[in-house]
Formats: structure tokens, sequence, C-alpha cells
């Protein structure tokens, strides 16, 4: 029963939704509008149902925050070092597949980690291997020698951190080591 | 004022789609294709709705332009991503070039 309420609940929140792109891509919030996409909305969530995700913990709002504060500095950043790499008069690339593993992830997690890595110029998530909770990320430039590796990954792992802090299940929070809580706590 | 801003963010985004396209031509094969390809564009495309939004006047058009902005950050990641899965698992991707293929040992 307590499913089905939020099954349903899931349901109503996605055709509320859907009904506000409509709103949005039409442009005024008029009535016929607004029943048009309610209307689009009901007909998407019946004809292409979701799979339905177990719930997965909260999300906390600052940490969330703190997250996508993070991510757009080194969004630019990021891009920053692609565009010099474009530039450079002789290429340089040392490209790798670094294997990031992500801890107690949720299928939350680990979405929004690699859609973050694939957003961010340099990284693109190519795998991810749920079972073993690891995400391989394909690297434009690891820069030279062995600790280039480590120190790409290394980055990752703080975006890591971030995301677990955001949107991560208790357990997995509890998993991060030394100063990791002090920032999310509330 | 406003034209300032509007045409600075304007023209930083044109400048990264430009290299975009420049990294398209330069670099050696499909992941680095990828890197240069979608993610400077993203943020080219977000440089250029802000620009836009400040120049249109109607809200309903600049919800359309908060629209075209959340729709790239959704999809691009998924895009690239397949792509890239592809073109690492049908071998397209050039193995050989990886100075590390952690992927590759670990199927091993």
């Amino acid at each position: 029963m307590k499913g089905h309420v939020a099954r349903l609940t899931a349901h109503l929140t996605l055709v509320g939704w859907l009904a506000l792109v409509w709103v949005g891509l039409w442009g005024s919030a008029s009535p016929a509008n607004v029943l048009g996409g309610l209307a689009v909305g009901v007909g998407l969530v019946l004809l292409l149902p979701l799979t339905s995700l177990p719930p997965q913990g909260n999300v906390r709002p600052l940490a969330l925050l703190h997250f996508v504060g993070f991510f757009a500095v080194d969004l630019v950043r990021a891009n920053l070092r692609v565009v010099a790499q474009v530039l450079r008069p002789r290429l340089r690339l040392r490209q790798a597949v670094v294997a990031v593993p992500v801890r107690g992830a949720s299928d939350r997690l680990l979405t929004l980690l690699a859609n973050a890595i694939s957003l961010t110029p340099g990284t693109l998530t190519l795998e991810v291997d749920r079972p073993r909770s690891t995400l391989y990320v394909h690297v434009l430039d690891v820069g030279d020698g062995p600790e280039g590796v480590e120190r790409v990954r290394a980055s990752i792992l703080r975006v890591e951190r971030l995301a677990i802090l955001a949107v991560g299940s208790e357990e997995s929070r509890r998993g991060l080591t030394g100063d990791a809580g002090a920032g999310a706590r509330r | 004022m406003t034209d300032v801003l509007s045409a600075a963010l304007l023209l930083s985004g044109v400048a990264l789609a430009l290299t975009a396209s420049l990294g398209l031509l330069r670099f050696p094969d499909v992941f680095s294709r990828m890197h240069a390809a979608t993610k400077p564009t993203t943020l080219g495309l977000l440089l250029v709705t802000v620009g836009a939004a400040l120049q249109v006047d109607a809200a309903g058009d600049r919800v359309k332009l908060l629209l075209v902005a959340a729709f790239q950050l959704l999809t691009a990641p998924v895009a690239a991503h397949m792509i890239g899965r592809a073109a690492y698992r049908t071998g397209v991707g050039a193995r050989a070039d990886l100075v590390v293929d952690e992927l590759g040992d670990a199927a091993r």
C-alpha cells in the first residue's frame, strides 16, 4: 500500500514537471496551456512509464548547493585547460582510462557523478560497473608519469566526496573519513 | 551596460564553440575529439543563453532559454557517454594510444 502511494506521488511530480516544461515552451501560463501540459504529462507517464527507483536516502540541499558551486568553478577551469590544449602549437595528449572506485554508491549518486564527470572537459565517463561501484573515466591528458593518473583520480574523488555529502546514503557518508562530515552537518 | 555584458557573454560563448571545432579538426581520435566537441560547446551554449536572456524582454522567452540550458546539461553527458562507450567497446577508439587503460586491465 505504501509503495502505491510513493509511486503515485512520483508520477504526479513527473506530470507536474512535464506540464511546467510544456507551459515554459509555450511561453505563457494560459488555462489552455496548463490543461494541455497536464494532458501531455499524463499521456507520457502512461505511455512511457519510468522504472521506479527504490528510496535512496534524502537530498541535502546545502550540500547539493556546495556540490553545484564547486562543479561550476571546476567546469570553467577545465574548459580553459581544454582550450589551451586545442590551441597549443604542438599537440601533446597523454590519454588514459582511469578506474574510480565510488564509495557505497546508490544509482542516484552514480548517475550524478557520471554526468558531472562527462560534463567536465577533459574527463568522460566511459563505463559504469554497478556491481563493483566503479566508474571508468577517459582522461584527455593525464600529464607526465604515473603520478598523473593518481592526480586525476584524486581530483575525481574530491568531486565524489561532495556528491556523497549531497545525495549519498547515510552509511556512505559515514564511510567518509576525517574532515569529510563537517561540511554537511547542519 | 547590459549590452556590453551580453555582448561579452555571447562572444565568449562563440569563442568556445570555435575552439571546439578547432579541436575537432586537430585532435587525433574519437575520444579526444569527444572532449573537444562536447564540453566547450556546453559551456559556450550556457554563456550564449545567459547573454541572450539579458537581451530579451518577455519573461516567457527567458524561461525558454532556461529550458534550453537545462536540457543541454541533462542530455550532453548522456550522449557523450554513449558514444564514448560504444567507441571503446567496438575498438574504434584507439586503445593503443592510451597511456594507462585500467578498464582494459580490469577486463583481462
